[in-house]
């Protein structure tokens, strides 16, 4: 093997190592300061007019901490993911959480194409209809719900069925900020990418997901999104277009009313906090999203759900009694299928043992041991 | 005792097979000081391993102590280790820490004892004069040299296969 070999750059190379340098908020010359290379040198191969070699880009790998293979990408997947960047300054989101999620998304790509998994479908994009009013949302999350084939009954696994039946890649990962819930990024090369915060409690990231998938769908055009909003009331049109979608999505308005009909008493007809509590379980959502979509249909007046919210019931004992526990839960972190690409890769042997774990983000004596125990029990 | 003719670089596999059988500071223990050479990579992810890792690091530090293993980092003023990590790396094939051992052995003109199918034939490939052991030929090895008895390798051999490692 020749020492320091020369490698042609991919079209995406120069943006890709621009990316990495401006994310990592280095100039030029820093750059020339750090490694010794002059800054024209540095310039042209952002430009992509040279070939770069294996210590160059050793040396661009380390100083802007991301793995040698990012530069090396076959396409530009960098204009959404730096809009998040930008985002992030904005808000207090780490942004190793956007680098690392646009690296998650990289892989997620790359798996596919090693493994041979087919083309995956794309969500249908309304944001030339430019579509605003609440009802558009509603007429779209029926129109979305149809064409899933989901009838009327509640989602189980709303990131199973994006991923599966609309390709998206939807990403966990914990945020310590508590505003943060989630973010949608769109690129022609990778497809849809959600990020939901996984600090958020379980019953709340259902609802994350399908807001996301609402911006992915009705507000492509913005790229990318961040989501740093704790309450469903938002006088951002687009934020209560996705709010208004994200509960119709979930909680298709015949269904809420048919569960209604079995919940509410004939002799009172007034929505208690138990008949909320037994309407969020049953469509996998919190306690707010529930009320807020009963005021949404008029089954629940405002001021009475304002003053059924100051109550805190959902942490109340009859709420546990019920069955209704909004905390925070382990989640997985990353898509089931991508774990599966993963692991076929893997049984493949296109990647060795270490670099599935390294894909799978776990510890590569924790995930042996787990191998170890799995044959053990296999054998016995 | 005869040494090995090269320094060998272990990688995780091969640590963690003899580790989690019991036999890593017994089997590596017997050898000269200076036979064997584990990286950064190695140590760091031993360290982070919840359950075992603070064990695992007590056993390897008192190796490195004895001499036995030696620790090891990529040499970055060395164009040819980098060449070799980063084209190793752009296959997207093997781990930071396979990528790494290879690419000390290639310059370095160590061996490699690693067990991965993937990373053995990818070394074979591209790093033919490298000489991959496995566990079990590093185990071989000893008996041959007369470090360990053929039946102790034997009990060795059966703790492995009991952990299923």
């Amino acid at each position: 093997m020749p020492t320091n070999k020369m490698y042609s750059v991919p079209p995406a190379f120069g943006y890709m190592l621009k990316h990495a340098r401006t994310t990592a908020g280095l100039t030029l010359q820093n750059v020339s300061n750090s490694t010794g290379l002059a800054v024209s040198t540095i310039s042209e191969t952002e430009s992509g007019k040279r070939r770069v070699s294996a210590v160059e880009l050793y040396m661009f790998s380390r100083l802007y901490s991301r793995p040698i293979t990012y530069f090396f990408e076959e396409d530009e997947s960098s204009a959404s993911f730096a809009v998040l960047l930008r985002a992030a300054n904005n808000i207090a989101v780490k942004r190793e959480t956007f680098i690392k999620f646009h690296e998650l998304c990289l892989n997620y790509r790359h798996l596919r194409k090693i493994v041979g998994a087919p083309e995956m479908p794309s969500p249908p994009d309304y944001s030339d209809s430019k579509l605003t009013s609440l009802e558009d949302a509603e007429d779209i999350a029926e129109s979305e719900r149809s064409s899933l084939g989901l009838d009327g009954q509640p989602i189980r696994d709303i990131c199973e069925l994006l991923g599966g039946k609309r390709g998206a890649k939807v990403f966990h990962m914990p945020e310590d900020s508590e505003a943060f819930s989630g973010a949608f990024a769109y690129d022609e090369n990778l497809g849809p990418c959600f990020l939901i915060n996984s600090n958020q409690p379980v019953l709340r990231r259902a609802f994350t997901a399908a807001h996301e998938y609402a911006h992915c769908i009705a507000h492509r055009d913005q790229l990318a999104h961040i989501d740093s909003s704790t309450t469903f009331e938002s006088r951002n049109p687009r934020e209560r277009f996705a709010n208004t979608f994200a509960a119709a999505f979930l909680m298709p308005r015949r269904t809420v009313n048919e569960v209604l009909s079995q919940l509410v008493s004939r002799h009172s007809s007034s929505i208690t906090p138990e008949i909320i509590i037994r309407l969020a379980l049953y469509f996998g959502v919190s306690f707010e999203a529930a009320g807020w979509r009963l005021v949404s249909m008029r089954r629940l007046p405002l001021s009475h759900w304002q003053h059924l919210l100051t109550e805190k019931y959902p942490s109340s004992p009859t709420a546990r009694l019920l069955g209704y526990h909004n905390e925070i839960e382990e989640v997985d972190l990353l898509p089931r299928n991508y774990t599966y690409l993963a692991y076929a890769a893997y049984k493949a042997k296109h990647i060795s043992f270490e670099r599935l774990a390294e894909l799978l983000q776990r510890n590569y004596y924790e995930l042996e041991e787990e191998f170890a125990l799995e044959n053990r029990s296999s054998n016995d | 005792m005869a040494p090995p003719t090269k320094p060998i670089i272990i990688d995780n596999d091969v640590i963690s097979r003899l580790f989690i059988s019991g036999c890593l500071h017994r089997l590596l223990a017997i050898w000269p000081r200076g036979s064997f050479y584990i990286t950064e990579q190695v140590v760091s992810e031993a360290q982070r391993w919840p359950s075992r890792g603070n064990e695992l690091i007590t056993v390897l530090n008192d190796l490195n102590l004895q001499g036995t293993i030696i620790f090891t980092v990529i040499n970055e003023s060395s164009n040819e280790e980098i060449s070799a990590y980063t084209e190793l790396q752009l296959l997207k094939r093997l781990g930071r820490g396979e990528s790494a051992s290879i690419a000390i052995a290639s310059h370095r003109g160590y061996d490699l004892a690693i067990d991965d199918g993937v990373a053995k034939e990818i070394c074979k490939e591209l790093f033919p004069s490298i000489t991959v052991y496995g566990t079990s030929s590093l185990l071989n090895m000893a008996v041959s040299d007369g470090l360990v008895t053929r039946r102790e390798c034997d009990s060795i051999f059966a703790r492995i296969r009991r952990s299923n490692c």
